[in-house]
């Protein structure tokens, strides 16, 4: 225990952590530094820092997260439209009374897609601050197909 | 050959001290953690393990693994008290009664589901913590040195080179 509080107090580069909470509609993901909340444009300046695949893993995840809360407002809306349908009574004796399905339907079906999209952006952040951290997780490669943004050997002729 | 036998005890620690993985995590489908220690999937006994020099992130991490797998099969629970209740309301005849028994089972179900992911989540938070920490203490701490461990489950000199 003595060496972990010795060694707790040491920081060079900034190393990032996540906080993900719930919220009313959709998640937050906080960015923290140290013991600050990073804003949006300090995090896009530290990943595009270090090399193009981190700032698009953050990329990735922040259009996951829109996609999440507009499939969030969605489900919002069809529960709304759910409990309104049943609980009022003129609707009962005429023709809409088979618009029940559907609205259901749509309900489980804006659900299950936002919770898709909510754990990518949550696996697609935590992918960003690791790279960002540690450098890529996973072994680099080279032989890809189609893979031009880093090239093994590269000259470059300039006039 | 006391000196060779110090010199791969010697060896030994350092390769022990420096197999320290980065850990990473990715939850799969059904939200369940998956681990993998630098880039190679891993259980989380094993990741228990690698943390064995950093005794405040391992038992945060082991600890937070127990609870969400307590909270996981308490939602499970949850589930089918709800759709238990439901099939038991299907199959009755629909009287007042019905409605108030399926009503006390579906609030129990949903009062056991809100207790399981509470307690789900917690653990989620407290795995995350884990890691975290382990990486950081792992990646950026100044481990060059000796020093005295004391705790009830080591007690001793470490070395750290």
């Amino acid at each position: 225990m003595v060496f972990f509080s010795n060694a707790a107090f040491c920081q060079e580069t900034p190393y990032l952590q996540l906080n993900i909470r719930d919220n009313f509609l959709t998640q937050k993901i906080d960015f923290i530094e140290g013991s600050k909340v990073l804003s949006k444009l300090e995090i896009q300046q530290l990943m595009a820092s270090v090399d193009p695949e981190t700032q698009d893993l953050y990329q990735r995840s922040m259009n996951q997260g829109k996609l999440n809360s507009v499939f969030a407002i969605g489900g919002l809306a069809t529960t709304v439209g759910t409990f309104v349908y049943v609980l009022s009574p003129q609707q009962q004796s005429t023709t809409g009374s088979n618009l029940i399905w559907p609205l259901v339907i749509t309900n489980a079906a804006f659900g299950i897609l936002s919770g898709v999209f909510k754990r990518n952006a949550r696996n697609l952040a935590r992918e960003a601050v690791d790279s960002y951290n540690f450098g890529r997780s996973d072994a680099p490669v080279y032989f890809e197909e189609n893979r031009i943004d880093q090239p093994l050997f590269s000259y470059i002729i300039r006039f | 050959m006391r000196k060779i036998f110090y010199l791969l005890l010697f060896f030994g620690m350092l390769n022990e001290l420096k197999a320290q993985g980065t850990v990473t995590l990715k939850e799969n489908i059904f939200n369940n953690n998956r681990f993998k220690i630098d880039g190679q999937e891993a259980k989380a006994p094993e990741v228990a393990r690698l943390m064995a020099n950093f005794e405040s992130s391992q038992k945060n991490f082991m600890e937070g693994h127990k609870q969400m797998r307590i909270g996981s099969g308490i939602l499970i629970l949850a589930t089918g008290v709800g759709v238990a209740g439901l099939i038991d309301y299907l199959n009755s005849n629909g009287t007042q009664e019905d409605v108030n028994t399926y009503l006390l089972i579906s609030g129990i179900g949903m009062g056991t589901g809100i207790i399981g992911g509470a307690i789900r989540g917690k653990g989620k938070k407290r795995v995350e913590t884990g890691i975290s920490e382990y990486n950081y203490l792992k990646d950026r701490s100044d481990l060059n040195q000796v020093s005295l461990q004391v705790s009830p489950a080591k007690f001793g000199l470490v070395f750290n080179f």
